[in-house]
């Protein structure tokens, strides 16, 4: 008996924790407590039973009722409960009304990125015509006509002294021409070049340059600001290198590379198997251009730097084509 | 440009320096070294092999079986080549050789059945030269199972370098010696001349020829020596080797020589067959009434008036400074041979290689700019070369026209300007060695300066601050110290991109995204929109002609989404568009360049969700949000709207913002026919703002207002009115009829059906009155308010509903 007891303990507590509906309620009910149940009929069973085990078996048959009878009404409270409130009329789990937010291009936002720090450098952020005169684009910056380094920048010409410009450097030359030094600026703007269309090159692309005009600028100062931007921009433990190179408007000139971020230094294809990825090119403005805005050279020095937005963005986000900034695709927009 | 280092070893002694110190310190000071091929690394795996039995490949017919022998193991190959015989020395590439030309890996294969464990090398595969007629065959004295790249000297190191614009010197072995020499403090030694050392007199040489300039501005020097009884032929080895390795093709022992000397010293030479020169004289002269030449690549070139030319007693023999004429070349048959060393004014032969549209490794030193001394030291050497290699007989003297000798730079180098401009020091002695490793003499030493003299052969350095360059690239800018704090400006920064970035932020909050697209396009897109302006010199007649607005460019991007079934775009762009204004462009007057802002809408504004229908974009959502981007700017209540439903040519209807008569943009839904030129079918709103106008108008500042204690008092009414009545009108009436009390008023619905008759419609407004000093009493409210009824009713013929 007592194993009986035992038993029906044991199905009862499975049976009435499985249950989740009402009708499984009713089924545990019928089967363990109605008149007919199994606890009924071994209180039955309990007048057969002799008389000495009698009351130590009531005992235990009484426990089990009241046992099964207070887990069954607090099963039966949850089901109700469950069934009454929101879950029937108020489904949580619909999709919920989505607002899309918009996006700025991915060249918006690496520029922005680049502005910021330089705002925080001190620098000013100034615009310029993108149809230029060659005086502005080529001449004052000390490309003479008819001169190799023209060959540089391939050129799309709408007259014989007008094109579109193919560097925001003539921005440097507008400046100082309306503005004493000392001058901090950086001069963001779309830039065109006459180049066949691939996935390495555009006809057109976006380009930051950046001027300090001051007495007493140095070459110095120059590599501490862009060492505190690239470490700003990239990271903190960045590796870099300055290499000598040349542009017609600063003397001397450099470039600035980074450790490849893709392989780490040890080369690859991205970097040409250098393990150095180039950024920028920098260097201390030329007298030559200094003399076609009339500063005078002798006192005020100054350094000058340009990056190439598409450049940079390609890197950072490993994007391998330079045409799907200008395609628009959407899928391509959402994407950042 | 490519350089040799066993070359290099000729003049400067590169023991104890290695490949990659050479490679990253050249690359440092500004020759940037793009590409490092190593020849014992390249032909590893390629041995020489002896074809000890050759026999039919049983299953085809142009296919030999061989075996090779390389010294200690035989190994069989199948060859396609029709020279391979039994008994030949050959190059085997072996399994994992890589093959130059190809790339292509050497692994073992069956060909038709038949194991192959190797591959008989032709030059061509080899990159030794074109040669891919058949196997390259060896001499017999070679070594069995020797690598060749000792048996054959393939022992070099190649170095392609970017030479900048401003480097003319280096495009050359000497020059890129020279940097290397003041990096690694060593030396250069010229190659030796050792002819005319006992003979001063010219006369000889004049009898031969002569040698006139007409034009000594844009030839400012011509020297020339004569070499006679030559053998034409098949270059040696040695130096078929040299100028391979640079990249050029052999073609005789005398053109050869020519391209060596210039390939080593820069000095670019021509070699004439004396014999085919009338009178045996040059004169360099301009064009004038020479029309066409033919050069000695069998083409016929238009020449200019001023293109200079070298011309004998009848007829014009080369294009000075860029090649060569077919009439004068030296061919097999040639004997008597004059080489022509010059100096060409950069300027003249840039203008002539851009007009002929023809570079060659001539023009392309002579436009950057030559060593104007080194004319005759180049002939010198050539002839010395030319009677080594091909025989015949140095004539004693030489020709060497230069009336005005161009004469070497001098400048004061300061030390504190040095320390001024690099922001740190570096010693005098330093100062001193670079510069005179890179071939500049030092004289008149002071305390703080030394005088410079600048060698001719570096054109690009004329001032203080060239050297100043010069002896911070080579001293490295690895020194040059990061400064530790960088001074930031107390002066207010302006930001001239702000207004735009303020457009872009409050866009995409409204759920714009921004677009990029390109302002180049065809004639017929750029022209819908304005009058555009044409490049002279396009990449194609779909990239011609800039923007003029910039719908037509959103639309083709429009095209591109719909295609790849992006149909539902909300987009914005901000950029410039360019329109002509006058015929030609001299000034900034002749066009104009404006900033726009476009916003665009098109397909769905909500898709079809549990809990809203699907909707497409309308006018009325382009209005709101245009609204709602104007709010944020503090510009919705000073801008008058104006709408036209006839529309434009491009525009079915549009509204038109303005302010104070300037139009400040427009929009609207658009045109069919503009949209069928895109092959867009479903319907776009955009409006275009001009952002100069934008800018343009005044801004209030933004000042606090009382927020109001009084209760508002709302009353609403509905109108029925004739069709054609705006919803405008009658709001600006009541705003004009109401008192002051009436500070809002808004429409809440609005409905057209049959039980009103077909030609009225019922607008439903909500009016709100309020006094910010008090509580306005229902008496007023309602005198106000019974008041508009009327005048509405008898103004509009309206009846009030309801």
């Amino acid at each position: 008996m007592i194993e009986k007891i035992e038993k029906i303990k044991i199905d009862f507590e499975n049976d009435v924790n499985a249950v989740v509906s009402v009708k499984e309620l009713e089924d545990v009910r019928i089967k363990y407590l109605s008149r007919n149940g199994s606890i009924a009929s071994l209180f039955e069973e309990l007048k057969s039973v002799p008389k000495e085990e009698k009351p130590a078996l009531g005992k235990e048959l009484n426990s089990l009722r009241n046992f099964a009878q207070t887990n069954f009404d607090i099963r039966k409270e949850g089901i109700e409960k469950n069934n009454s409130s929101s879950k029937s009329k108020l489904d949580l789990s619909l999709p919920g009304r989505e607002y899309l937010l918009g996006n700025k291009h991915i060249l918006t936002q690496t520029l922005n990125d680049i502005k910021s720090i330089f705002k925080s450098l001190g620098f000013s952020v100034k615009e310029g015509p993108e149809l230029e005169s060659d005086y502005y684009n080529f001449e004052a910056l000390n490309f003479p006509a008819n001169h190799p380094a023209r060959d540089m920048q391939d050129t799309f010409f709408v007259s014989k002294d007008f094109l579109l410009r193919t560097h925001t450097t003539p921005v440097q030359i507008r400046i100082m021409e309306k503005q004493k030094p000392p001058i901090r600026a950086i001069m963001p703007g779309k830039v065109f070049r006459n180049e066949a269309v691939s996935a390495r090159s555009y006809c057109l692309f976006h380009q930051v340059d950046g001027i300090y005009i001051d007495e007493n600028v140095s070459f110095a100062e120059l590599n501490g600001t862009l060492v505190a931007f690239a470490k700003q921009f990239y990271n903190e433990d960045l590796k870099y290198r300055f290499r000598a190179s040349y542009f017609p408007f600063t003397e001397p000139s450099a470039e600035m590379d980074i450790t490849c971020f893709l392989c780490k230094g040890k080369g690859c294809r991205v970097c040409k198997h250098s393990g150095w990825l180039e950024i920028l090119g920098c260097g201390m403005i030329d007298p030559n251009v200094f003399k076609s805005v009339n500063y005078d050279s002798e006192k005020i020095t100054g350094y000058a730097f340009g990056m190439g937005i598409e450049r940079i963005a390609l890197l950072k986000y490993g994007i391998n084509d330079i045409r799907l900034y200008f395609e628009n695709d959407f899928r391509f927009l959402k994407q950042f | 440009m490519k350089i040799s280092l066993n070359w290099l070893k000729n003049f400067i002694d590169l023991n104890g320096v290695s490949v990659d110190d050479i490679i990253a310190k050249l690359t440092m000071s500004g020759l940037e070294v793009e590409e490092v091929i190593d020849q014992t690394k390249l032909y590893e795996n390629f041995v020489v092999g002896l074809v000890i039995e050759k026999s039919k490949h049983p299953n085809a017919d142009k296919l030999s079986f061989c075996k090779v022998s390389t010294g200690n193991s035989i190994i069989e190959v199948v060859c396609g080549a029709p020279n391979v015989e039994a008994g030949q020395k050959i190059v085997l590439a072996k399994t994992d050789a890589v093959v130059p030309q190809s790339g292509f890996k050497i692994k073992k294969i069956k060909i038709r059945g038949v194991e192959s464990n190797g591959m008989i090398c032709s030059e061509a595969e080899l990159n030794l030269s074109n040669d891919h007629s058949g196997i390259m065959v060896l001499p017999n004295e070679l070594t069995e199972g020797e690598p060749i790249s000792s048996a054959l000297n393939l022992n070099d190191v190649i170095l392609e370098i970017a030479i900048t614009p401003n480097r003319p010197d280096a495009l050359s072995q000497i020059g890129v010696a020279r940097d290397i020499a003041a990096i690694f403090g060593l030396n250069v030694n010229l190659p030796e001349i050792n002819i005319d050392k006992n003979n001063i007199s010219n006369s000889e040489i004049k009898s031969l020829a002569s040698i006139e300039i007409m034009d000594t501005v844009n030839c400012p020097r011509y020297s020339a020596k004569v070499v006679t009884d030559v053998t034409v032929k098949e270059s040696p080895l040695w130096l078929k080797k040299r100028i391979e390795s640079v990249g050029l093709r052999s073609i005789n022992n005398i053109v050869d020589v020519t391209n060596f000397i210039l390939y080593e010293l820069g000095q670019p030479l021509h070699a004439f067959d004396l014999d085919k020169l009338s009178g045996s004289k040059i004169i360099v002269k301009q064009a004038g009434s020479e029309k066409v030449f033919t050069t000695l690549d069998s083409k016929i070139r238009n020449l200019q008036d001023e293109t200079l030319m070298i011309c004998d007693s009848e007829k014009a023999v080369a294009i000075a400074g860029v090649m060569g004429g077919e009439n004068s070349e030296v061919s097999l048959n040639t004997k008597n041979i004059l080489i022509e060393s010059a100096y060409f004014n950069p300027i003249s032969i840039r203008k002539t290689s851009k007009l002929l549209a023809l570079s060659t490794d001539a023009s392309y030193r002579f436009e950057r700019g030559t060593d104007p001394n080194i004319t005759l030291f180049a002939a010198q050497r050539a002839a010395q070369l030319i009677q080594e290699i091909a025989g015949g007989k140095i004539v004693y003297g030489e020709i060497d026209i230069y009336p005005t000798p161009i004469v070497e730079k001098k400048v004061q180098l300061r030390y504190s300007r040095v320390d001024k401009i690099l922001g740190y020091k570096i010693h005098q002695e330093s100062i001193h060695k670079i510069l005179t490793a890179l071939g500049f003499q030092l004289d008149n030493y002071k305390e703080d300066s030394v005088d410079v003299t600048i060698p001719t052969f570096r054109p690009d350095a004329e001032r203080e601050i060239d050297l100043i360059e010069e002896i911070a690239r080579i001293d490295g800018y690895d020194n040059i110290p990061t400064v530790p704090r960088v001074s930031i400006a107390i002066k207010k920064q302006e930001d001239e991109t702000s207004y735009n970035d303020d457009i872009r932020e409050i866009a995409t909050g409204l759920g714009f995204f921004e677009i990029i697209s390109n302002s180049l396009q065809s004639e017929k897109i750029a022209g819908i929109t304005g009058h555009p302006i044409k490049m002279l010199n396009p990449q194609s007649a779909d990239m011609a002609f800039l923007r003029t607005s910039l719908i037509p460019g959103a639309l083709l991007i429009l095209n591109k989404n719909i295609n790849s079934g992006q149909k539902d775009l909300k987009l914005f762009e901000i950029g410039k568009v360019f329109n002509q204004l006058n015929p030609q462009i001299t000034s900034f007057e002749d066009f104009d360049e404006s900033e726009r802002v476009l916003f665009l809408l098109t397909g769905k504004s909500s898709n079809k969700e549990w809990y809203v229908q699907e909707k497409n974009y309308d006018f009325y959502d382009l209005k709101g949000l245009i609204n709602s981007c104007l709010y944020k700017k503090s510009l919705d209540s000073v801008l008058n709207d104006s709408y036209n439903h006839e529309g434009n040519n491009i525009f079915e209807y549009y509204l038109t913002k303005s302010y104070n008569n300037s139009v400040i943009g427009t929009g609207g839904k658009l045109k069919k026919d503009v949209l069928s030129v895109f092959g867009l079918d479903q319907d776009v709103f955009c409006f275009e703002f001009i952002v100069d106008h934008l800018k343009q108008i005044p801004i209030k500042e933004k000042k606090y207002s009382e927020l109001l204690k009084y209760p508002k008092v709302v009353r609403d009414l509905a109108f029925v009115v004739d069709i054609n009545i705006q919803f405008v009108e009658i709001q600006n009436f009541i705003t004009k009829n109401a008192s002051k009390l009436l500070k809002n008023i808004s429409l809440f619905d609005k409905y057209e059906g049959e039980q009103l008759g077909l030609d009225k419609k019922s607008l439903a407004f909500s009016l709100e009155y309020f006094d910010n000093e008090r509580t306005l009493t229902d008496e007023e409210v309602e005198k106000d308010f019974f008041t508009i009824i009327e005048k509405v009713k008898k103004e509009f013929n309206a009846v009030l509903r309801g």
